[in-house]
């Protein structure tokens, strides 16, 4: 019987200490709640920024993707959802077949043509657009 | 009076008898005290184990979602560190850049409010991978937002200049 009790008195003991343990690592303190707080901060500003933050990486892989071969990109400009593009192209098709390209796209909304040139001592027409999105 | 030496006999064994019967009982009522207590220590120990064995796994659930949720804030730190840590961000470009096949010429840092940094970086690099850079830029683990770009073919081979403005995001700033 006294073998027993001081065998169930030492099981007793090792739950309290697991449960000491156990509240010990849960228990809140002043400290961990800063830290909760900040996290939480951080957690909505990464919301924030994440959700109005503009996918230019997918603008400029627009542009980019499948240009042809006898247009020349000479500049590429970003700022508030528009890219500028400056193009030199030998030939008017390759330059509309571009620009219909474009317009086929859900994000494109509006394609301007600001300016274009000819040098005729080349042939080549330099072209200026912007490609705004929505 | 004289009692005869059989009765005294009889006599004797029926109140020794009489002793361990009376011996006996007091004996099995303390073990069945003793037995009772037992079983009561024995049902309070294990409904005791049977809670905290319960408690245990939901503990050991949580432990292993705060591991999974100290993971997650790990990462969270990297987006938006404590402080700008605005040369960790460069090292990290210039190696994104590299990858895109760009070079990290130059660069200058602004505050543009507590928690905002402005980094304008100049790098070098074709005009084919600009698109490589950026998808690089932004899907770097720290939270930026691209402002502008401005990439121009400098010379008539591939390579052009890019300027790029970022804008990063930390707590707070230094």
């Amino acid at each position: 019987m006294i073998i027993w009790h001081s065998a169930q008195n030492n099981h007793i003991t090792d739950l309290r200490n697991r449960l000491n343990i156990s509240y010990q690592k849960f228990k809140p303190d002043e400290k961990s709640w800063t830290e909760i707080e900040k996290v939480t901060g951080k957690i909505d500003k990464y919301q924030e920024v994440a959700s109005s933050r503009v996918d230019v990486a997918s603008y400029t892989g627009i542009i980019l993707a499948d240009l042809p071969s006898e247009v020349l990109l000479q500049s590429i400009t970003y700022k508030d959802r528009t890219i500028s593009i400056e193009f030199k192209a030998q030939s008017v098709l390759s330059f509309t077949k571009l620009i219909s390209k474009y317009l086929k796209e859900d994000t494109v909304e509006t394609i301007e043509l600001r300016s274009a040139s000819l040098d005729t001592s080349n042939n080549i027409f330099t072209i200026e657009a912007g490609v705004i999105f929505k | 009076m004289k009692i005869k030496y059989e009765t005294q006999i009889n006599l004797f064994l029926a109140l020794f008898l009489y002793n361990i019967v009376f011996l006996g009982f007091l004996g099995i009522r303390g073990g069945i005290n003793r037995m009772k207590t037992k079983m009561q220590v024995q049902e309070e120990y294990n409904t005791a184990l049977s809670n905290f064995e319960e408690k245990e796994a939901l503990v050991a659930g949580l432990l292993n979602e705060i591991q999974t949720h100290t993971t997650q804030i790990d990462k969270l730190n990297v987006s938006i560190p404590d402080r700008p840590q605005e040369e960790r961000y460069l090292i990290e470009l210039s190696l994104q850049a590299a990858r895109a096949g760009y070079e990290l010429k130059g660069f200058s840092i602004s505050k543009v409010s507590p928690t905002v940094t402005e980094v304008m970086a100049t790098l070098e690099g074709p005009m084919e991978t600009i698109n490589n850079l950026t998808t690089a830029i932004t899907s770097m683990e720290r939270l930026s937002e691209i402002d502008s770009i401005e990439a121009k073919r400098e010379r008539d081979d591939s390579v052009v200049v890019a300027r790029i403005k970022v804008f990063n995001y930390s707590n707070k700033l230094q």
